[in-house]
């Protein structure tokens, strides 16, 4: 009998670390897993205009062995269940400060992806169906691109956020470097709301604004990202003159590591409403 | 029209009060105030918020017509400017509000300590305004209670009591849930009853003892305002609660008015008062002419054990009981047997107004009314007497 090695395999002492991340992206059903040396990559789409990619470096595991330099370590899976496997032991036990250790092993190509968690002794054993179609859409912006980058206080942000009107079907975002910067603009039925954030607001870290772009984007696609900005520390929002729209979002795990959510979301087309 | 809300003051949140009366919020600029108003769609309750110049930092109106300034807007998309009021209130530096000249829109720019400003853009649906007249120098009883006391007695209400009856008499004043039908389901029905004693309210004058019965909800908006306004420091929120005199109460609309204010804000809120069903149009009003301090010649039976005094009183061989301020009469009911039988036997003849007049036994009996006045018995029975043959 020949035993397949294990392509990939990864140990985590607290499983809310990635959970919470997964969580953050789990927008769309299925999604896709890219594991390379650096850390796990997870790939989540919807309708070709929006992607969300979650960065789990190989730091936030304690253990993290990738033993293929081909390309089959990478799956599309169901992502709902993954989140589901994983928060498996959230909130049964009432022990403080209890965490779920977590084992994942992947075999390759067409093998499942095995789970297994343990809490206080009770173990859990998942083994999830992976997917073959690994395509997703590459929306690069090279740094030369960029036209307008922001870095914000995720807390305040989403304090501004907070209250964006969601009868309306587009959020506007206006950046310039004059005044009023940075505003955004939603069109409901009860009025017109806009925030204006100028440069020197105190929730601004970074303002570096070349020349004046105006981007409107379906609210049901740039809602998605308000998840994962409740639980970052830190955004940053880039575009390109084309109004392509990168946000990018730092989150503290909670052994105080980071991670990194992308959420790349394409402006829709003047006359399309 | 511009004012500018400093930022303690926009910790005041009238607009979620007014929000649980009326889908619509009429607004009004004067020289001398800012009103924001609604009226909830039964019409039976109106509430008013006035805040006065001294309320703002500033506070400019450049309407000079009477029909100038004056918007309805849809309540809801008021609530969306205030949707986050506790992360407002660390965070508001200052409210500005601002009506175009044209009355199409209603803006308001809301900024915050951070730095950054929210603006709202709202649409003006329609140029009309609602006032309601009313004067508070005509109600004769007025009360003053403070929030809390008020909001301790209504929390003890149950969520699905839907209407309640307030009765004062010189002595004590009462809370009772109501209940329309209640020969249905009696059993199931919990009855509360919540006494309040003069010595609770900050002023309690009562010039004409009654009761008035009006739905509870309404009343909880009031409690909601003063609950919330209380968490600033400078404001004292009393109600004033008043019934309307004998001749207004003959119309079947008493009112209660409550109302808070502060240096710079009033707070008016008015609910009409249910017609209770189990008493007709024109007997209630009838019998509400007949001002309360007669009643005081009526034979009033009182039990030892129970210490329950209730009214019951007689002309022939007719006996009446009397209930909130109405009366109900029974011709089945001889004076004499009344006054001779004790509290058991009673409760028979009882038994017959209940079933003449969907009364609860109970009803009757924990009815509470001590009148002082001398009486001017002759005449009123005469009258009395002539009405009910």
């Amino acid at each position: 009998m020949v035993t397949i090695h294990n392509v990939l395999e990864a140990k985590i002492d607290n499983v809310k670390n990635i959970s919470l991340v997964l969580k953050a992206i789990n927008f769309k059903s299925s999604g896709v897993c890219f594991a390379s040396d650096c850390g796990l990559k997870v790939v989540v789409e919807d309708s070709k205009c929006v992607q969300a990619n979650a960065f789990i470096g190989n730091d936030i595991f304690t253990e993290y062995v990738l033993t293929d330099d081909d390309d089959n370590a990478m799956f599309r899976i169901d992502l709902n269940t993954l989140v589901d496997c994983l928060t498996i032991f959230d909130s049964c036990t009432t022990t403080p400060g209890a965490a779920t250790a977590l084992k994942l092993s992947y075999k390759g190509y067409g093998h499942p992806l095995k789970i297994i968690l343990e809490e206080e002794g009770i173990i859990t054993d998942c083994s999830l169906k992976t997917m073959s179609d690994c395509e997703i859409l590459d929306f690069e912006m090279l740094d030369s691109d960029v036209v307008c980058k922001i870095i914000l206080r995720a807390q305040d942000f989403r304090e501004v956020l907070s209250d964006l009107d969601n009868s309306s079907d587009f959020v506007e975002f206006f950046l310039s470097s004059n005044s009023p910067y940075f505003r955004i603009t939603t069109e409901g039925i009860a009025g017109t709301f806009q925030i204006d954030i100028p440069k020197n607001s105190n929730i601004i870290e970074t303002f570096d604004c070349s020349t004046s772009i105006n981007a409107k984007y379906r609210y049901s696609q740039i809602k998605p990202c308000l998840k994962s900005l409740l639980i970052a520390s830190k955004v940053s929002i880039r575009t390109n003159e084309e109004g392509l729209i990168c946000l990018q979002f730092m989150i503290q795990t909670e052994s105080k590591q980071f991670c990194y959510v992308e959420y790349y979301c394409t402006p829709s087309v003047e006359g399309e409403m | 029209m511009q004012c500018l809300i400093p930022s303690q003051n926009v910790r005041i949140r009238g607009l979620h009060s007014l929000s649980r009366i009326g889908d619509d919020l009429y607004v009004e600029p004067t020289d001398e105030y800012l009103s924001f108003r609604t009226v909830n769609s039964a019409q039976s309750a109106y509430s008013s918020l006035v805040f006065y110049v001294s309320f703002f930092t500033k506070y400019k109106s450049e309407f000079n017509t009477e029909e100038g300034g004056k918007c309805k807007l849809s309540m809801k998309a008021c609530l969306t400017v205030f949707k986050t009021p506790h992360c407002m209130d660390r965070n508001v530096d200052s409210c500005m509000i601002e009506i175009d000249k044209d009355c199409i829109k209603l803006i308001f720019h809301i900024r915050f300590v951070q730095g950054y400003t929210k603006n709202y853009f709202l649409s003006v649906n329609d140029n009309e305004n609602v006032q309601l007249k009313y004067n508070k120098e005509e109600m004769c009883n007025k009360m003053s209670i403070p929030s809390k006391t008020l909001y301790g007695a209504i929390k003890h209400f149950r969520v699905n009591d839907e209407e309640i009856t307030f009765s004062a008499t010189i002595d004590k004043a009462r809370l009772k849930n109501y209940f329309e039908n209640i020969e249905v389901n009696s059993q199931k029905l919990v009855r509360t009853n919540f006494s309040l004693q003069p010595s609770e309210f900050e002023m309690y004058e009562i010039k004409q003892p009654g009761s008035i019965t009006f739905a509870l909800r309404e009343l909880r908006a009031v409690c909601t305002f003063s609950e919330l306004s209380n968490s600033s420091p400078n404001i004292t929120s009393d109600y004033v609660v008043s019934t309307l005199p004998a001749e207004m109460m003959c119309t079947d609309r008493p009112q209660i008015l409550c109302n808070a204010s502060d240096i710079g804000f009033e707070y008016y809120f008015i609910i009409y008062t249910l017609l209770l069903p189990n008493a007709s149009k024109n007997f209630s009003s009838r019998i509400n002419l007949f001002p309360f301090s007669l009643y005081s010649s009526a034979f009033t039976i009182s039990s030892g054990e129970t210490s329950l005094v209730y009214l019951l009183f007689s002309f022939g061989n007719h006996a009446y009981v009397s209930q909130n301020n109405r009366i109900f009469f029974a011709n089945y009911v001889q004076q004499n047997q009344i006054q001779k039988t004790g509290m058991r036997n009673l409760n028979n003849e009882l038994q017959l107004l209940k079933i003449l007049f969907g009364l609860q036994v109970d009803d009757v009996f924990n009815e509470l009314f001590i009148f002082s006045e001398p009486p001017e018995v002759e005449a009123w029975k005469e009258d009395f007497f002539n009405y009910v043959n």
